[in-house]
């Protein structure tokens, strides 16, 4: 597998380079993280989104997506996520490769400068953010947080993670609380945002047809930082079993389906021994169509359209999911737990085995086709301080056998069953 | 075997069709690790109404195309999932208004997964008892699209958009109507549409292109499908005014979803002339509506939008239609306002700098499709079932100016054929935050 980027540090800034001619486009990934606290968590959710509002020469969303447009359609977007209890903002930058255009300018130089301006050389009133630019994006953000709630399988699993984490930094949505914003001004905002660039450490990834020496070189130049002293971003707390016996939390909304999420913890990360069993594990109970979960609740009891479990690896949870008709309720949940006993008892046939582990190899192997998935994988491993090279992650994964999923299987904990269903009825409330 | 270079794309695709009709495209990417082949019929929700020429007219109940597609998928030895994922390989399958594609993606085992798809699609296994079975499944989907609220604004706008035409029903039928399908009726429909010469195989990845037709052609060599007259699709007539100005619905979100649509007058468009219509149209979306035009500042200054606001074209033969909108507090606002944006552009017209900006962008956005293998594959076939080539599209938008431009401004950007579909909240108090 061609997934090995050259990597430099320096001044807290590590930059890696991946050269290949397979694409049309050059992709330039900036991650800058922090840890996932409630004090900071809006505060950081905020910045990137009011330095894409403009910079000093580009100093509104039209004039920076005019410069854009005309790189040929240049794209510069960000997003913010979690990697367990750390939380990450990240810019990415996808230009096209000149080679493929008739009269095209230096478009990877220009786009990198574009993106180093945006971080480092923001619109400025006195010294601080623009007020106008600060208060759209808190709104911007109220709105986001608040349109989780239109997609109900999405908005039902944050709800779960919630309910489970109660306690935890974990708990916190990656874009933020909307309970923060009024306590945010554009003085506030700016003082967070130099102490934010000043110590947070930061990757680069470049990902294209490029010369990694001259790439690198231009990174350094343009991303010029003041003095930077890092903070240390702490590991996750993981907490291996659940304390009681199962929460039960319900909301009840007007809805037509009902969507059901168990939440259960496990010791197993990303950095433990057990990590390609827990990855076995979960391909078997309900990763694919091919998976207990799917064959079960769906195929064989047309109970639900979706029924799937997800392995949070950082945090070292495992959600089950199913959108299911809301009197099936007590039938699904009978299901899944006989789904869960079956893998516990080691009933799990050879073609299960076999088919999940074709599967995670082809899921693995074609990452290697998609820049943003390079550069994600190659991160993670970074930021656990955990080489998993595709190839010997692969024959871990193969090893793995049906005594390691029982294994696995009792390292299982049930936290929390959340139920999204509709309204009381009437006849309910009197019975 | 047609090779066909493309230089400054660096590019080749090979060509057959073969004896039976099936039209078949291969696209070498070298140094790509996973292939991605794509096995469509011209067929989607839209064919309710056809005939095999000379043969009686047929009408059939809604939500056949989507069921036949959840079907197909089943075999006599079980679900085809599995015997996908025994050889790594991760299998899908959509339907659209106008086609139902089947696909796979694989890292190894080409040709085992190659043969997989080609024999399930074309061998239908039907039974009373498993068509019964999907009923339940079928009707949780769309319980499911019954509380997405995009999905819930997308239809009413259709339903607003047309008054006779059958992509405003929706693609996988309703509760009532798939409890009417049967093996007679979706056989009937899978006999006419999944003939060969009716369908499109596409395959992109790293793979030795002369091998990969002699696999193909083996495998259709050995299967009889006879021969098959054109298939004759029947439409109702559509008036070129739309059905409704305005309609809204109520559902559990937290605000209000607004979707502004705009329906084309002129149909029956194929080929080099829709595809060059639909480039002039997103073009001139990207230079109206995109995040440099001044309206798009003007609505974001005004917080009348958020990140869900968008823009959209869908051009075919039978209907075509544009839609712009998004999550927004004051819907009403946000309608009276992007009225006046196109009032004011009818009277200053558009500008030649942000139009040809926006083409530039629509240049880059061209060579992203072939970074993705699936990309590459679903807009190919989009194309070919237009009668069209993807591969002309940096030619033709070379040719298109800001005169096209406001001549198409003129034509779609018009209040007789404008309507407004809302979603709004039916809960006056909002969701518990996250």
């Amino acid at each position: 597998m061609e997934m090995r980027f050259t990597t430099s540090e320096a001044d807290g800034l590590r930059i890696h380079v991946l050269p290949t001619d397979k694409f049309k486009t050059t992709t330039v990934v900036l991650n800058v993280l922090s840890p996932l606290k409630a004090e900071t968590v809006t505060l950081n959710s905020l910045i990137p989104a009011v330095l894409q509002r403009g910079t000093r020469t580009l100093p509104s969303v039209k004039a920076l997506t005019e410069r854009l447009d005309d790189l040929y359609g240049a794209s510069l977007d960000s997003a913010m996520f979690k990697i367990g209890e750390r939380q990450v903002a990240q810019f990415e930058l996808e230009v096209p490769n000149e080679k493929y255009l008739a009269h095209a300018p230096a478009i990877l130089d220009e786009g990198i400068q574009l993106m180093a301006d945006v971080l480092l050389d923001p619109a400025l009133d006195s010294g601080v953010f623009r007020n106008s630019f600060v208060e759209l994006e808190k709104e911007a953000l109220r709105k986001r947080i608040e349109s989780l709630f239109n997609n109900k399988g999405r908005y039902a699993s944050l709800r779960c993670t919630e309910a489970m984490c109660a306690d935890e930094d974990f708990r916190l949505f990656s874009y933020g609380r909307i309970e923060d914003l009024p306590g945010i001004d554009a003085r506030r905002l700016t003082d967070h945002y130099r102490q934010w660039l000043a110590t947070s450490p930061m990757d680069v990834y470049v990902i294209g047809d490029v010369d990694p020496a001259r790439v690198e070189a231009l990174l350094r130049q343009r991303l010029a930082f003041p003095e930077r002293r890092l903070q240390t971003v702490p590991g996750t707390v993981v907490k291996p079993k659940a304390d009681t016996s199962p929460k039960e939390v319900v909301d009840r909304f007007e809805v037509n389906q009902g969507q059901l999420v168990m939440g259960f913890r496990t010791p197993v990360t990303f950095n433990s021994a057990d990590y390609p069993r827990m990855v076995v594990y979960n391909g078997v109970l309900g990763g694919y169509a091919h998976s207990k979960l799917f064959v079960n609740v769906r195929e064989k009891a047309s109970l639900a359209y979706s029924a799937y479990s997800r392995y949070e690896s950082h945090k070292g949870l495992l959600m089950i999911q199913a959108g299911i008709n809301i009197e099936n309720y007590d039938q699904a949940v009978a299901i899944i737990h006989e789904q869960l006993t079956a893998i516990a008892n080691g009933d799990v046939c050879e073609d299960e085995l076999i088919q999940t582990k074709e599967m995670l190899k082809n899921d693995y192997r074609e990452m290697a086709d998609s820049p943003g998935s390079m550069a994600h994988f190659a991160y993670v491993q970074g930021i656990e301080h955990t080489e998993r090279p595709v190839e010997e992650l692969l024959s871990q994964i193969e090893q793995v056998g049906v005594d390691d999923l029982k294994a696995m299987a009792a390292l299982l904990s049930l936290d929390t069953v959340y139920f999204l269903r509709d309204k009381e009825t009437v006849e309910a409330t009197h019975a | 075997m047609l090779k066909t270079t493309y230089d400054t794309l660096k590019e080749t695709t090979y060509f057959e069709v073969l004896p039976n009709g099936l039209t078949v495209y291969l696209i070498p990417k070298p140094g790509y690790a996973k292939t991605y082949a794509m096995f469509s019929t011209r067929y989607g929700s839209i064919d309710n109404h056809f005939n095999i020429e000379g043969q009686p007219e047929i009408k059939v109940v809604d939500g056949i195309a989507h069921f036949l597609e959840h079907k197909l998928f089943e075999e006599p030895e079980g679900d085809v999932f599995m015997k996908f994922a025994t050889q790594g390989a991760s299998a899908n399958a959509f339907t659209s208004h106008t086609r139902t594609s089947y696909l796979f993606s694989a890292t190894g085992e080409v040709e085992k997964n190659l043969t997989t798809l080609l024999d399930f699609v074309q061998r239908p296994y039907l039974t009373d008892a498993n068509v019964e079975k999907e009923k339940g499944i079928i009707e949780q989907e769309i319980r499911m699209y019954e509380d997405q609220a995009f999905w819930r604004g997308y239809r009413q706008l259709l339903e607003n958009l047309f008054h006779q035409h059958p992509v405003r029903i929706d693609i996988a039928g309703t509760i009532e109507s798939i409890y009417q399908i049967n093996v007679d009726n979706l056989m009937k429909c899978y006999k006419t549409f999944y003939h060969p010469t009716n369908m499109v195989l596409v395959v992109v990845g790293d793979f030795d292109a002369e091998r990969i037709m002699t696999l193909v052609r083996d495998n259709q060599a050995a299967k009889d499908f006879g021969s098959q007259a054109a298939i004759e699709r029947h439409f109702e007539a559509e008036p070129a005014t739309i059905a409704n100005r305005r309609s809204e619905l109520k559902l559990s979100i937290a605000k209000p979803l607004c979707m502004i649509g705009f329906k084309e007058r002129e149909v029956g468009l194929t080929g080099h002339d829709l595809i060059r219509r639909d480039l002039t149209t997103r073009i001139l979306m990207d230079t109206v509506f995109g995040k440099s035009s001044d309206l798009y500042q003007e609505l974001d200054d005004a917080g009348l939008i958020d990140p869900s606001f968008g823009y959209d074209y869908e051009s075919n033969a039978g209907f075509s239609f544009a839609y712009v909108g998004g999550e927004t507090e004051a819907p009403d606002q946000l309608i009276e306002r992007i009225r006046d944006g196109i009032e004011r552009i009818k009277r200053q017209g558009i500008s030649q700098a942000a139009f040809n900006r926006a083409r530039n962008r629509k240049i880059g956005e061209f060579l992203r499709v072939f970074n993705s293998p699936e990309h590459l594959s679903y807009e190919f076939t989009q194309y070919l079932f237009e009668e069209a080539d993807l591969f002309q599209v940096p030619t033709l938008m070379e040719g298109i100016t800001v005169a096209d431009g406001q001549l198409r401004f003129e034509e779609l950007f018009h209040p007789d054929v404008m309507t407004v579909s809302l979603v709004t909240p039916v809960e006056s108090k909002t969701a518990a935050s996250v």
